[in-house]
């Protein structure tokens, strides 16, 4: 019998593992989808593109999943990559996430949806936790040690307001050249901007910017939207296969849990070896789950055999801007540099909490991603797209998330999950911002924004949320154990109550160190 | 239910978008690909619309000028999504490389003309490709 069974490998699952690593005797299971070993990426993207072979696999993929968008619901390109489908590929045994005006995606890879995370890792501040049963202060040492372990690359601007403190942080990677501009242009028209609700500056990545334990810093290859795994941008992956390397932990990829049993001694957790879908039985004395939010939401209802309670779902709303500077039309293409850009907050006037921006370069991806949006003929915008790409931003706006009555998450009669969520963005932010960052130099129309279907962050939590006096049997206490429960505890987002417009992936990772570390504590002498 | 168009149908058709696109024929291994990927990357379509290409090829019609009035009308049509396929595939091969990246800086002003001489181009392709339609009764 394990000490601690935790189920899932993604960021929640892996720091859980970390916390326990070496104390106990620790299992980590799941479904485990691992990359392609083999792969002729080396190098840099728009040189590898140049020379012949023709890295038709790489690059196309033999079952042509690079052309998925075409006549396929949309996936986004780091998604639809032919070596990085293993993130998102499907185990049917599972059932399926039935959306309503949600685009679900899930992830049973090892290491989960982190494997195509943009990196960005943001400490909670005591406006993010309002309804938290914790404090910031809580989840402090945990911080540290991530920042330290994990290295987070950024710098002390206007941003560390939203951020928190910028010790630990790596230096900064570098910016494209259009990005170097408008950061010149912020601190000429800073006054401005800052009246208008508008702060620009560098994001906090877990990207190196110089190497750290063996892992190389950032090359600047652009390869980030079809290289699985490089070694410059942390996955949980890298720490679990470290953590299996040393003994510390074991973990057993292959296996689908379908529920689990509590009695006086521990737990009993029934899964689906799907190699040979026969199912046996894990026992533990503690249970930590850890499948992401859609995933533990199944399991805990799924258990107890549940298909009418709604659970409450939250996730961070999204739309998309594309800007244009006109002073860097016809510029060559920047070739070495790194996706994410340069970070925004935008606080509106009459919002209690901000919206976070993200720029990304149009660099690492194909032109065709977006040749068919451009309202010219197919040759024209060819040509167009050589000047006018390398003038591009894309403004992510990523907006806080907090429970409402129509978001939910309910297991069906025939096991599948569907989450039903109502889309409240009103498009006044975005009408602002374009307005606001001309005197940036940034050109765009309200008529080129796009508002994804949500589900679209992957930012998902709140079903199972932690309260100090949880109150009936799918919330949980300051230290994620479950209603009802002595031995299950919450790790991931679902034990989140709500989600700040920034990226909650190191806040989770914090709480399930803090969480685990709690288990280990009511092992005592067991 | 799908119409089957043969490969060699779908490997002249790769010549044809290469040339009307490119002004060279493509590679062999890019025809083929192009011939394969219709099996993954498509999905139902109907036979009619096969034979807007058929006759795009057979007469040797302006591509450019007749899917881009395809796509004004439906952006969705077949023919735009077989030309999103083959430019798609050619931009990931060596041989196109330098029609879809700057290796170079150019000034501003070249550009903002070369966007406006694009855009006219396009205006005109678009007349063109509508009259073309009619003209052949691709639909």
């Amino acid at each position: 019998m394990y000490d601690v069974v935790i189920l899932g490998s993604g960021p929640a699952g892996t720091a859980a593992a970390l916390s326990l690593a070496g104390k106990r005797r620790v299992l980590v299971t799941d479904v485990g989808h691992a990359p392609d070993a083999t792969s002729r990426l080396e190098g840099n993207f728009y040189q590898l593109r140049k020379r012949n072979p023709w890295l038709f696999r790489e690059l196309i993929g033999e079952q042509f999943e690079s052309l998925h968008n075409i006549d396929h619901d949309y996936l986004m390109p780091k998604l639809k990559a032919p070596l990085q489908r293993y993130i998102t590929r499907v185990v049917p045994e599972d059932g399926v996430v039935i959306g309503d005006g949600f685009s679900a995606v899930r992830s049973y890879a090892q290491g989960g949806m982190a494997n195509a995370w943009g990196a960005q890792l943001y400490r909670y501040r005591a406006e993010d936790m309002t309804d938290y049963p914790i404090s910031p202060q809580d989840l402090e040492p945990y911080y540290r040690c991530l920042i330290d372990r994990i290295g987070i690359s950024g710098c002390d601007d206007d941003l560390s307001q939203f951020y928190g403190q910028a010790d630990g942080l790596m230096p900064p990677i570098h910016l494209a050249n259009i990005s170097k501009s408008l950061l010149r242009k912020y601190e000429n028209k800073k006054a401005y901007l800052n009246s208008h609700g508008v702060y620009l500056g560098r994001p906090r990545l877990g990207v190196l910017s110089r190497p750290l334990a063996g892992r190389k810093r950032c090359e600047y290859e652009n390869l980030e939207f079809f290289k699985p795994r490089i070694e410059s941008v942390y996955t949980p992956a890298y720490t679990l296969n470290e953590l299996v390397a040393r003994g510390d932990i074991s973990y057993e990829p292959g296996n689908l849990a379908i529920g689990y049993e509590e009695d006086g001694d521990g737990v009993s957790i029934q899964v689906r070896c799907l190699r040979t879908n026969e199912m046996h039985t894990i026992r533990c004395k503690r249970l930590i789950v850890a499948l992401g939010t859609i995933g533990t939401a199944k399991l805990v209802l799924a258990t107890r055999k549940d298909t009418t309670t709604k659970l409450p779902f939250v996730d961070n709303q999204l739309s998309y801007i594309p800007f244009v500077d006109f002073r860097h039309l016809g510029k060559k293409t920047e070739q070495d540099s790194f996706y994410t850009q340069l970070n925004m907050f935008y606080t509106r006037d009459d919002a209690s909490q901000s919206v976070m921006g993200s720029f990304y370069a149009l660099t690492g991806i194909f032109n065709s991603e977006v040749l068919f949006d451009i309202p010219l003929s197919i040759a024209s915008s060819i040509v167009t797209a050589k000047h006018i790409l390398p003038a591009m931003m894309v403004l992510h706006l990523w907006y806080p998330g907090a429970p409402n009555k129509g978001n939910y998450i309910q297991l069906t009669k025939h096991h599948d999950v569907k989450i039903t969520v109502s889309d409240t963005l009103d498009g006044v932010a975005e009408k602002r911002l374009i307005s606001t960052l001309r005197c940036l130099g940034l050109w765009s129309s309200f008529r080129f924004a796009r508002f994804p279907e949500m589900g679209n962050s992957f930012h998902y939590a709140g079903a199972l949320p932690m309260r100090n006096q949880p109150d009936g049997p799918y919330e949980t206490d300051r230290y994620g154990r479950l209603s009802g429960s002595t031995k299950v505890f919450i790790v991931d987002g679902a034990a989140l109550p709500s989600i700040s417009a920034k990226n909650l992936s190191l806040t989770i990772m914090a709480n399930a160190m803090r969480i685990a570390e709690h288990v280990y504590g009511t092992l005592g002498t067991e | 239910m799908n119409a089957v168009e043969s490969e060699q149908a779908l490997i002249a058709q790769a010549h044809y978008l290469s040339d009307e696109l490119f002004g060279a024929r493509a590679p062999d291994a890019l025809a083929t690909a192009y011939a394969r990927a219709h099996a993954h990357a498509l999905g139902v379509f109907e036979g009619a619309e096969c034979g807007v290409v058929d006759s795009l090829v057979r007469l040797g019609l302006d591509l450019v000028a007749v899917e881009y009035a395809m796509r004004i009308r439906e952006p969705t049509n077949l023919l735009t999504k077989k030309v999103r396929i083959f430019v798609y595939l050619a931009e990931s091969h060596p041989d196109y490389f330098a029609f879809f990246i700057n290796d170079r800086d150019s000034s501003v002003y070249r550009s903002i003309g070369a966007l406006i001489l694009e855009m006219f181009r396009s205006g005109w392709k678009a007349l063109k490709g509508l009259w073309l339609i009619w003209r052949y009764r691709l639909v």
